[in-house]
């Protein structure tokens, strides 16, 4: 896990990032969020590139920014988040608002199932005993909970899990919501049919859908 | 698209929607469609067509000497089938293969082997049909207006002078069988006579002879009256001496003639034939003479045509513009169908069963759009949907 402080956004994303974080409407969703009392928010899709990355990061600026809170994001799907937007910056100190960022590795297979939910995700990985050195998420967030006000998780898309990554159905099992972000890829029937699936199968209870009509198609 | 994965069924809002998104489209495409048939037509060689109607009368299937039969009325399909298959017969290969040489250029219709073209090919130029019980419409189309006017006058010649010579010929047929007839009943009525005239000179010579021997029993030999009565029987003997011929070998109906029963009657059927060929005659001669009493004649006459039948302008743009239709059409179908089958954002949240918070428009200007980060999301964002118009209760 690295931190990364000083509240700057990488230069070339900055200001555009800021722009739209300074919205209006960015600001109702925040407050959105803190209204549905969300400390832990899971940002999910069925599948990659459709912006789960770009919302973490600009809901972590305006929840810096406009509200002032200490916020967590948690780059489950080693999407270089950190590098892409806010590199460079210095761990937040104690007690201050900010932003820090945190990438969570496995360092073996299938060791962040926490729960025995694990053996229902990676059947196959039964055979795999966690690792002690693993990276376990519910302890892990349960450990951060009092120290940020907000906990953005970025998750892997459902369609594409690799066997070190953090599965998102249980990511969302150990956050207080979830975010669906959908683009024009996700609209054919046969996705949207998957995807509800999917809500239905792991039981997820999102906050709601946001179409990113620049996602991949 | 509906909670269940199923689609809507097509509303007329749809239908009105769809009209306004295709509507401009389609109609370009009919234009088109049009102005390529249009352009189109013009690129296939034109061809003219020349016509006559021709009327073949009930008169003409009745005989002279049969009145009783009106068959155009007990079956006027029949005769229909009987004037069309006199038509057909009136082009013999003989005449098509002239018709052939005189009137149709390659461009017409193309020799098929050794310069030699079926009869049947070169009977595809002309046309005929019946345009009513008793008239045919009868045409030739070639690639020249001049050509087609004098190819109908010489195939309307043609059929009108067949027609009217199998009349002839139906007539003379007629005429000399009853010539023959009427030689036969003659002939026996000419033996008749001879045959009443030998049994009086029979009569006249037993006279004789019995008035020669009641003289030679009163008188000499010598006597005048003896011998004026000799002279006398020697004249009869020597007419009776001229042999009679023998009775001719006739029909059934001259030994009808023949037989002495039928002796009181032979005169008046022998004028009765003879009224009737004279009435033949008169008819052959009428209609030799005034075509018109033939039953056959051309009532409309061929003319130059002007304009030309084919390539039918309005028909090609009729097909471009319809083929231009049904293609613009049946793309535009497709593409709304596939349209429908990619649900809003709206519909698919309505899916889904979550609230849309947000909709994150495609990237634009402000932002770098070679950051593909910032291209996913970004822009996008800057509207971010009426961000949150959204619906936040679940």
């Amino acid at each position: 896990m690295k931190k990364s402080g000083d509240n700057k956004l990488a230069p070339s994303l900055a200001s555009g990032i800021f722009q739209i974080a300074s919205l209006p409407e960015s600001r109702r969703l925040l407050h959105l969020i803190r209204e549905q009392n969300v400390k832990t928010l899971a940002i999910q899709s069925q599948f990659g590139g459709e912006g789960k990355t770009f919302l973490a990061a600009l809901l972590a600026e305006g929840a810096f920014r406009f509200i002032d809170l200490r916020v967590l994001v948690i780059d489950a799907v080693s999407s270089f988040l950190e590098d892409t937007f806010f590199k460079g910056r210095p761990p937040t100190p104690p007690g201050k608002s900010g932003i820090d960022v945190v990438v969570a590795k496995a360092l073996d297979k299938g060791a962040l199932l926490p729960t025995t939910l694990g053996a229902e995700m990676h059947p196959e990985k039964d055979t795999d005993p966690p690792s002690p050195s693993d990276f376990n998420l519910c302890a892990y967030i349960r450990s951060v909970r009092d120290t940020y006000d907000l906990i953005l998780i970025d998750c892997p898309p459902y369609d594409s899990i690799r066997p070190h990554d953090l599965h998102p159905a249980i990511i969302a099992r150990h956050s207080d919501s979830s975010l669906i972000v959908t683009s024009p890829r996700s609209l054919k029937q046969s996705a949207l049919v998957s995807l509800k699936a999917l809500i239905t199968h792991y039981n997820l209870v999102p906050l709601g859908m946001v179409f990113n009509g620049g996602g991949s198609s | 698209m509906t909670a269940d994965g199923s689609f809507d069924l097509i509303s007329i809002r749809e239908i009105v929607a769809f009209v306004r998104r295709r509507g401009l489209l389609i109609v370009l495409c009919v234009v088109l469609g049009g102005v390529c048939g249009f352009k189109g037509s013009g690129y296939i060689p034109k061809k003219y067509k020349a016509k006559a109607i021709v009327t073949v009368e009930s008169g003409y299937f009745h005989h002279p000497l049969i009145s009783d039969t009106v068959a155009e009325i007990q079956d006027p399909s029949e005769m229909s089938i009987h004037r069309l298959a006199l038509i057909r017969a009136a082009l013999t290969d003989q005449f098509l293969t002239d018709f052939y040489n005189t009137f149709i250029s390659p461009n017409d219709l193309k020799p098929q082997t050794n310069k030699q073209v079926d009869p049947e090919s070169i009977l595809r130029t002309i046309e005929y049909f019946s345009t009513n019980p008793t008239s045919f419409q009868i045409s030739v189309t070639l690639t020249s207006p001049e050509k087609a006017f004098n190819a109908t006058q010489r195939v309307v010649t043609e059929i009108i002078s067949t027609l009217r010579s199998k009349r002839a010929e139906q007539l003379t047929r007629s005429k000399r069988a009853l010539e023959r007839e009427s030689a036969l009943l003659l002939g026996a009525l000419s033996l008749g006579a001879n045959r009443s005239e030998g049994e009086t000179l029979e009569a006249q010579l037993a006279a004789t002879t019995a008035q020669l021997a009641a003289l030679e029993e009163h008188f000499a030999p010598t006597h005048p009256d003896v011998v004026s009565m000799r002279r006398r029987l020697q004249r009869l003997q020597a007419r009776q001496g001229s042999a009679s011929p023998p009775p001719p070998q006739g029909t059934e109906l001259s030994s009808i003639f023949l037989s002495p029963q039928s002796l009181t009657t032979k005169q008046e059927i022998a004028a009765e034939l003879l009224k009737k060929i004279s009435y033949l005659d008169i008819v052959l001669s009428m209609e030799r003479d005034h075509p018109t009493a033939s039953h056959v004649e051309i009532i409309e006459h061929p003319r130059i045509p002007i304009a030309p039948f084919a390539p039918d302008r309005l028909q090609f743009v009729l097909i471009g513009a319809v083929g231009a239709l049904v293609l613009s059409l049946s793309l535009a179908v497709a593409q709304e169908l596939r349209r429908r089958s990619i649900p809003t954002p709206s519909e698919a949240a309505r899916y889904l069963e979550l609230p849309l918070i947000a909709i994150l428009p495609a990237l634009s200007d402000g932002v770098s759009s070679k950051d593909p980060a910032l291209r996913r999301g970004s822009n996008t964002i800057r509207n971010l949907f009426a961000l949150m118009g959204m619906s936040c209760g679940r």
